[in-house]
């Protein structure tokens, strides 16, 4: 139970971002940064000096699972790409990290109030 | 690689990233002390002492220079017919990118700063060009066949990351150029947007070897 307490508080708001990208489907690299791009309006851009980090990061921590792609594109010079997607563990401590902020804004001191 | 090169390719790099990192040991330094000078009362004791810490930092400029008119000289002793001419103006960019700019910087920072910040900034701006300048004798230097300038750089970055991290980096850093060159940006911007990104791509490996270090130490001590 601790370590799930610990846990969401482990989470820093980039990782969040970069999982909850990962929450529905699975994404590569490049496909997070311009998802989290586009999903915040421009106002957050995420640099590839930060995203590897986070995601070996995610990776270690077990929140991220990651697979080689089958396609070989000939504007990447022929890599594959990596694909992330996110784990049951990743999906657990993100909800529970919601529910938490929920928790938070809708709290009520117990004697009524200062 | 050229044959008459008197390092290897392996020990061109181990160079490159030394010298990198002592230019950013320098920035650090050289961030520091200024922001004292700015922000105190400098006295000449203050000064010197500011000149003392600057040392380094003249010592690793030199013996930058010293490496780069060593990559111009070789590049002028290859047998290629277009050696001589491309040698010529490699000296001429070098000279004019790193002294104008920052002799220029010296002046408009000693009028409106403090004479320390400004040597400061003449510095800093010279080791930042002079990395790019490293940069395109490296290139030189490895004989990377002639293809655009983003290819040279991926090939740069090539002999930089680690193998295990090439196929997704720089594969990731190939498609963001072709999606930028596909939305019809100023090459100038792409150019500058794939300086940046390869960057980050050294500060990302970086960081990697960092934490594992660190990792290590931590399960050491556990």
């Amino acid at each position: 139970m601790k370590k799930n307490q610990d846990s969401i508080f482990d989470l820093s708001p980039k990782e969040e971002a970069v999982l909850t990208s990962v929450f529905h489907r699975e994404r590569y690299g490049l496909e997070i940064i311009e998802a989290v791009k586009e999903a915040s309006g421009g106002k957050i851009k995420l640099g590839f000096g930060s995203l590897y980090p986070t995601l070996h990061k995610l990776e270690e921590k077990g929140y991220l699972e990651a697979r080689w792609g089958d396609e070989t594109p000939e504007e990447r010079g022929g890599a594959r790409r990596r694909y992330y997607r996110i784990t049951g563990l990743g999906q657990k401590v993100l909800a529970e990290k919601q529910q938490f902020l929920n928790d938070l804004a809708g709290w009520e001191p117990a004697w009524g109030g200062v | 690689m050229n044959e008459k090169m008197l390092l290897s390719k392996d020990q061109l790099i181990i160079a490159s990233i030394g010298i990198i990192s002592l230019i950013f040991f320098s920035f650090i330094i050289g961030d520091m002390l200024g922001i004292v000078c700015l922000f105190s009362n400098h006295t000449l004791a203050k000064t010197l002492f500011g000149i003392f810490l600057f040392f380094p930092a003249t010592f690793i400029f030199f013996v930058g220079l010293l490496l780069m008119s060593y990559g111009v000289f070789h590049y002028l002793c290859d047998g290629r017919d277009t050696a001589p001419e491309k040698g010529s103006k490699m000296i001429l960019n070098s000279v004019v990118s790193i002294f104008f700019p920052g002799i220029f910087i010296l002046v408009t920072d000693v009028i409106f700063l403090k004479v320390p910040f400004g040597i400061h900034l003449l510095f800093s701006y010279c080791f930042l060009l002079l990395l790019l300048f490293a940069t395109q004798v490296y290139r030189e230097w490895s004989a990377i066949p002639e293809q655009d300038a983003k290819a040279r750089f991926i090939v740069f970055l090539e002999n930089i990351v680690p193998i295990q991290f090439q196929e997704e980096w720089l594969g990731d850093l190939q498609e963001h150029y072709h999606e930028l060159i596909k939305d019809s940006t100023p090459l100038w911007k792409v150019y500058l947007i794939i300086l940046f990104t390869g960057l980050g791509l050294i500060r990302s490996y970086l960081w990697l070897k960092v934490y594992k270090l660190v990792s290590r130490w931590m399960i050491r001590a556990k």
